[in-house]
């Protein structure tokens, strides 16, 4: 089911007749049947944004849809949304499979529409009873944890506790799966795993799954699409490539990319681009002449080997080699940093001189107020 | 590699029981030695309090208070107070805490509110009870007063020495007050104890059950009382000691003789008040040996409810 936030605002009442805005003016459409990404720093506003979709927190001002149902009045159990919390909160008192069946054993609503749909089963199946042990049993397999329904929560690895809840949230056969930082309780590796499970669990169920979190990698990786905040404002939508090369300001440039990307200060003189003192290239568009930031990602500077008319000069100051690629540590003529991926097997010293290029398109210039003015 | 290993465990454990040795210390003169000299005493015939002196040991002391008919009272009106007082104070207690909980505003008020007995001292507060159920111009009698019931004689004694029936009726109302004061006494602790463990629950849960539309009842019958077991189990083990300890607040409503004006068959009495007796009295021979009894006879029965209670709910506490 299609998502849409329209000018969603959320404050805080906080002490003293203070008031925090969590979440200002969003405005984002969730596309039906994608993995979304809600990403940003910590403090900048997910989990609201998403217990907001869920109807944990009600919405200050502006509307929530789901497809052409407005359900900002809705409570959350009528919402059908399944939500994963960041530490599970699995009932730790009951067995997985206790857990798994919490949702449909629940209110009535609940299962007046599971008797309906028993009801409409082809083939028809004995007993209901039977067919809540089947639906349990289903999620489980999804998750791949038939083998644990008669744990405890306790008695499982953190990667297993997490496909718990997640089982827990898609039994009921929610329209909107909400996932909030699903990873950041597990340990690196089991996060690499655990972040291809959820996203194989996704195109098999083919369910709208929001997925909150604050690591830019994790985002980047599984998305369908990632929607950018920052202190509650939305900053950028899109597919996670397309954000990552044309970051819609200097925010999402850094924030996205690990190792960051370079920031270089230079200048706009004459339409011509400046990095720090030295004259760069000629700007195909006229911009008023200003200070500016320069954006470059590291595997985006290369050695000029064919004297181009747009590299710039710089002195090799150290090399980390790291496996296969090291980073080495240049500095521009002016003394700014600059850090750049080269084979491990390149022949750079420390000490060399050497003469770097980039593609303009592969450049981003920023002005003072961080927002992108010109990318080739 | 393993010897080295053990032998320094050793010389930490070794260190570890010289630090501790203050405190066993302590404990082992101010705690076990008492325990086991009323355990010997209790076995000791005519025990002489003063010289020490006793004819051998034996049962005699336990043979003569099962005897008398007011440690028979004694034991009566204490597993009374258990098990009316207990189960009432507790379910009283729960569901206060439970609207507590739930409600916002108010509630550091409220919770004082409800606080308050705990800090008066019990036998101020017995006497102000033992005065609102004065016949004449006690506030529960005004109260009836007001809904047309004749003022009734709570607690009153004199007669009723001659007709059970007058003795089983005054015996009730003097049980009823004793109820009513000893669950307003205990209920604050307990309120205490359940809003910490109802607030050590994480928010979560209930967030999570809210999603799936939990009705509240569900709620609070599968995820807030599971939760909440393992300080309900030290709700009810704290509450036996007490109760079966039971004793200021008999003598505050009833006084040191245990009874209504006018009743010389010590009505009211508990455990520990026979063994306070017993005590007082110890310059007759065999009476503090009859109180060692009676406080073994105390301790056995603490154990035996405790062990119950534990073999009952075993499965049903979840502790994390
Ligand atoms: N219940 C609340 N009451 C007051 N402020 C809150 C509440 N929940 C969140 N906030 C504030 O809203 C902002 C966004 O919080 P949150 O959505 O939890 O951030 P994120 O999940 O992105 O880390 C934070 O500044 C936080 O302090
Ligand atoms: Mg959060």
């Amino acid at each position: 089911m299609q998502v849409r936030l329209e000018q969603v605002t959320k404050t805080f009442a906080g002490s003293k007749n203070t008031q925090a805005t969590a979440v200002k003016e969003l405005d984002v459409t969730i596309a039906s049947g994608k993995l979304v990404g809600l990403l940003g720093p910590s403090g900048c506003g997910k989990s609201t944004t998403l217990f907001m979709i869920a109807g944990i927190h009600d919405v200050s001002e502006g509307h929530i849809y789901f497809g052409d149902h407005d359900v900002t009045a809705l409570p959350s159990d009528k919402r059908g949304v399944g939500i994963v919390f960041q530490n599970y909160a699995l009932y730790p008192h009951l067995t997985v499979w206790d857990n798994i069946a919490f949702p449909l054993l629940n209110a009535k609503e609940m299962k007046k529409r599971l008797k309906q749909r028993f009801a409409e089963l082809s083939p028809p199946m004995a007993n209901f009873k039977a067919y809540i042990q089947r639906l349990v049993e289903e999620a489980a397999k999804l998750v791949e944890l038939t083998a644990y329904l008669d744990r405890k929560p306790a008695e499982l690895s953190g990667g297993q506790q997490q496909r718990v809840a997640i089982a827990r949230a898609i039994v009921k056969n929610p329209s909107i799966l909400l996932l909030d930082e699903p990873l950041s309780n597990l340990d690196a590796r089991l996060r690499v795993q655990t972040r291809d499970e959820i996203k194989r669990i996704q195109k098999q169920t083919g369910i709208t799954t929001v997925f909150v979190t604050h690591d830019q990698d994790e985002a980047l990786s599984i998305c369908d699409e990632v929607i950018i905040l920052k202190d509650g404002v939305l900053q950028q939508q899109g597919p996670p490539q397309e954000v990552y090369d044309h970051p819609a300001n200097q925010f999402v440039a850094e924030f996205l990319g690990s190792p960051q990307i370079n920031l270089v200060g230079g200048s706009i003189k004459a339409n011509k681009l400046y990095l720090g003192n030295e004259e760069w290239f000629a700007l195909p568009e006229s911009l008023s002449d200003q200070p500016v930031n320069i954006g470059v990602r590291y595997e985006n500077i290369r050695p000029d080997r064919e004297n181009r008319k747009q590299a710039f000069e710089a002195t090799v100051t150290s090399i980390a080699r790291t496996g296969g690629t090291s980073t080495v540590q240049v500095r521009l003529a002016d003394g700014q940093p600059m850090r750049l991926h080269r084979d491990s097997d390149d022949v750079l010293q420390e000490g060399d001189r050497v003469r770097l290029y980039a593609r303009p398109r592969t450049v981003y210039i920023f002005n003072a107020e961080g927002e992108k003015i010109l990318q080739c | 590699m393993l010897k080295k290993k053990a032998a320094r465990q050793a010389r930490y454990d070794r260190s570890a029981y010289l630090y501790l040795l203050p405190a066993l210390v302590l404990l082992a003169v101010f705690l076990l030695y008492p325990i086991l000299n009323t355990f010997l005493t209790s076995f000791k015939n005519e025990y002489r309090f003063l010289t020490g002196e006793f004819a051998g040991f034996g049962l005699q002391n336990y043979a003569d208070i099962f005897k008398d008919a007011t440690f028979g009272r004694a034991i009566i009106n204490t597993l009374f107070i258990a098990f009316v007082c207990i189960p009432a104070s507790m379910v009283a207690a729960l569901t206060i805490s439970l609207l507590l909980n739930a409600i916002e505003r108010w509630q550091g008020f409220y919770m004082t509110l409800f606080y308050l007995p705990q800090v008066t001292n019990v036998i101020a507060a017995g006497l102000v009870f033992a005065f609102m159920f004065n016949s004449n111009f006690g506030l529960v009698n005004t109260v009836l007063g007001w809904v047309g019931i004749d003022p009734v004689a709570w607690i009153k004694g004199e007669g009723i020495a001659a007709s059970p029936k007058l003795y089983y009726e005054a015996y009730a109302r003097c049980l009823f007050i004793l109820f009513v004061y000893t669950v307003w006494q205990g209920i604050s602790l307990k309120i205490i104890l359940f809003m910490g463990g109802l607030q050590n629950i994480n928010k979560q849960y209930y967030l999570a059950a809210k999603v799936d539309g939990t009705s509240s009842w569900r709620i609070i019958r599968k995820i807030t009382l599971p939760l909440l077991s393992p300080t309900t189990v030290y709700v009810f083990i704290t509450s036996v000691i007490t109760a079966f300890k039971a004793y200021a607040q008999v003598i505050s409503l009833f006084g040191s003789h245990y009874g209504p004006p006018g009743d010389d068959s010590k009505m009211m009495i508990t455990l520990v008040g026979y063994m306070m007796d017993a005590m007082g009295d110890y310059l007759t021979p065999g009476s503090i040996s009859k109180a060692s009894a009676a406080a073994m006879i105390l301790v056995l029965l603490v154990m035996l409810v405790t062990i119950v209670q534990f073999k009952l709910t075993k499965k049903r506490v979840h502790y994390n």
